[in-house]
């Protein structure tokens, strides 16, 4: 099961994206690059789900916890990776200057768009850091990615060394 | 969130109670750390029931204690997962590593009223 075709489902798409029906809802969120951050962010995806169930989704609560398990683990990546000494510096405190992490939601009639982008170092090379177990750390898994593209639909992954990375991830309703 | 330690015999029984993301795995980590530096006990429980999420920053601390007591010639056994934890953890393969208990009726009827 982890070992699906990523390359297949790495295809570039832009959005919006009308295959999935009418745009019902979009949020934008910024953050600062900050670990308390990521259950915030899992939280604010699963409130927009829970809205789209009362719209009449019939999303299982077992697949409502994969996408918040796929949100953590790409906004997990962003700060961790994107952002290598965000973490030290964050205990000085936040500031205005605060690396940031960009998350985009699109409610469409028969899908769920999460796009978590940043500004940090970027990914040399994607289809390597996309592969099962690759790891940059020794308390890391390298299991990211795999879980991404376990949960979810598809998982797009656009990235430019010193520019950053842009992860989108598409859930079909 | 809390972590909760005991020893009974040979074994450390390690529970944990919350969302186990990367703001909690590097306090759980050390915590564990310290736990086992300081008892001669070889094998490890982790209690998952009070566990209700948990992503690749906390399987990452599992799978660092597992080396650590296997190295040792110690056990590693995880307890009460629900549904949804138990699942992740068998796509991890941890459970080629380690035993699992799998979810119960209980577990899954508390899993099936979260929404």
């Amino acid at each position: 099961m982890m070992r699906e075709n990523l390359a297949e489902k790495t295809a570039e798409t832009t959005f919006p994206d009308y295959t999935y029906g009418r745009l019902q809802n979009s949020v934008v969120f910024d953050f600062a690059a900050l670990s308390q951050n990521v259950a915030l962010a899992r939280t604010m995806v699963a409130a927009l789900i829970a809205n789209c169930q009362e719209a009449g989704w019939d999303m299982t609560i077992s697949a409502l916890e994969e996408i918040k398990v796929a949100v953590s683990e790409a906004v997990s990546n962003a700060i961790i990776h994107a952002y290598p000494g965000s973490a030290q510096a964050a205990q000085k405190g936040c500031s205005d200057e605060a690396p940031q992490v960009h998350m985009q939601l699109w409610q469409y009639q028969r899908a769920l768009v999460v796009r978590v982008s940043d500004d940090g170092v970027g990914i040399a090379d994607v289809r390597k850091a996309m592969e099962p177990a690759f790891t940059t750390g020794q308390e890391h898994l390298g299991l990211g990615f795999a879980f991404m593209s376990s949960f979810m639909d598809k998982v797009e992954v656009q990235s430019q060394v010193g520019q950053g990375t842009v992860v989108t991830l598409i859930k079909q309703i | 969130m809390s972590f909760n330690f005991q020893i009974k015999e040979n074994t450390v029984w390690a529970a944990i109670d919350g969302e186990v993301d990367m703001q909690v795995a590097g306090l759980w980590r050390d915590a564990l750390e310290r736990q086992l530096n300081a008892t001669l006990a070889r094998n490890l429980v982790f209690d998952f029931s009070k566990v209700r999420f948990i992503d690749s920053s906390g399987l990452g601390v599992v799978l660092g204690r597992y080396k650590r007591v296997a190295s040792r010639g110690g056990h590693v056994r995880i307890i009460g997962a629900s549904p949804q934890v138990y699942k992740i953890l068998q796509l991890s393969g941890f459970g080629n590593l380690m035993e699992i208990e799998q979810p119960g009726a209980a577990a899954a009827v508390q899993a099936g009223g979260r929404l």
